[in-house]
């Protein structure tokens, strides 16, 4: 067979092929930009991941720190009040129950050693601010009732958030979060839950300086 | 316009349907024809004449893909164009190049002794092709169908000239091999 005989009949091929050809290099060049583009988004996006993560941290930092350092108030809430602040979105039951720790597991050996000095406590309430659950404990025993503390009512500010204590998680019902100290009340936690779901009442306490 | 809208105005024999496919498909039958016949007054003569091809076949034809049927008649005339005008000396674009590509899988004489059944091979052609990937495929349709020069190839698909060569050199032994298979002694 001629050269130029069989360089006809390749022209009888078929027009899908004809076109696929000439399409396949728009679509290559469109591939090739579209890889750079790629390229850049997920630059971009990872870079922004980054960002966001460092961001997520520092905000977390910055939360720990200035309920340290801000002083933000401590409210109480006896069972049926209404929290006066307006970010306070949910209320539970004043509880009265006493309750030892035996499933907790406690990051911090500076609270795991809080805990160990303490057998038991009692929930004053809680609040939640700015989506976070944060805990009220009265350490019931009753000799540090008595040491001048009973006159603590419910529904009063019992003093500011301090130093940051430790993590504090309890597996058993899935919460976690962050203990302080209060400023001026050594009895009492402030517990920042990161889960506003179920709450283990009563195993926060904090010894007095005795 | 519409590519059905073209063709509808050549069976109504509006010549308008010159006019919008000169638009349309103009620089793609110019490309074609330059690619076979090596410079651009030869392609504009020969892409006029496909506009008459075009407009005397349509009807009866009422082509399914309005590109490449313009395509193959720009196809078919420059090389039969080529054929005259180099009768006695090469030249004439990619033509002669790939024609030498082409003399690997076949014996370039008359002297074939069976007659060889066009629609057949054609066909085994058209599955070698089916067989491969769409960029083998394709690249092999640019330099034996559009008559492609390596370096535009390896432009357009971001390859080396090299890679393109040797991509190439691979089809044509497969395909011929492939034809061999099937009994087609070329």
């Amino acid at each position: 067979m001629r050269k130029e005989e069989f360089c006809e009949i390749l022209g009888e091929i078929n027009e899908q092929h004809i076109m696929e050809a000439r399409m396949f290099h728009k679509k290559f060049a469109w591939l090739k930009w579209g890889a750079v583009a790629a390229c850049i988004i997920l630059l971009i996006t990872c870079i922004a991941t980054v960002k966001h993560v460092s961001t997520f941290e520092n905000d977390e930092i910055s939360t720990n720190e200035s309920l340290a350092t801000e002083n933000n108030p401590i409210e109480v809430l006896q069972n049926g009040d209404e929290p006066s602040d307006k970010q306070t979105v949910d209320q539970s039951d004043y509880s009265d129950q006493t309750t030892n720790t035996p499933d907790n597991q406690i990051i911090s050996v500076e609270l795991q050693k809080i805990i160990d000095e303490l057998s038991s406590a009692d929930s004053l309430g809680w609040i939640v601010y700015d989506g976070k659950l944060y805990m009220q404990n009265w350490n019931i025993d009753q000799e540090r009732l008595t040491e001048g503390k009973d006159d603590i009512k419910l529904s009063e500010s019992l003093g500011y958030a301090s130093d940051f204590i430790g993590y504090y998680q309890n597996s058993s019902v899935q919460v976690d979060g962050y203990v302080y100290a209060v400023i001026d009340a050594p009895e009492i936690l402030c517990i920042k839950l990161n889960n506003g779901g179920t709450v283990w009442l009563g195993i926060f306490t904090y010894p007095s300086n005795e | 316009m519409d590519d059905a809208k073209i063709i509808q105005l050549y069976w109504d024999r509006d010549e308008q349907a010159i006019s919008a496919t000169s638009k349309k498909y103009g620089s793609y039958c110019t490309s074609i024809a330059k690619n076979i016949l090596g410079n651009r007054e030869d392609a504009e003569e020969c892409v006029n004449d496909t506009y008459l091809h075009a407009w005397n076949s349509m009807p009866p034809h009422r082509p399914s893909i309005l590109s490449a049927f313009l395509g193959k008649i720009t196809r078919n005339l420059a090389l039969n164009r080529n054929k005259y005008k180099t009768a006695d000396k090469r030249g004439g674009g990619q033509t002669w190049i790939i024609l030498d590509e082409i003399v690997e899988f076949v014996s370039d004489t008359d002297s074939a002794e069976q007659e060889i059944d066009r629609k057949e091979l054609i066909r085994s052609i058209d599955d070698f092709l089916d067989s491969l990937p769409s960029d083998k495929r394709s690249i092999f349709v640019c330099r034996y169908w559009y008559f492609d020069s390596i370096s535009d190839i390896a432009n357009r698909c971001g390859m080396t000239e090299n890679n393109v060569s040797v991509t190439l050199s691979r089809l044509r032994l497969k395909l011929h091999n492939y034809l061999l298979e099937r009994g087609f002694e070329l």
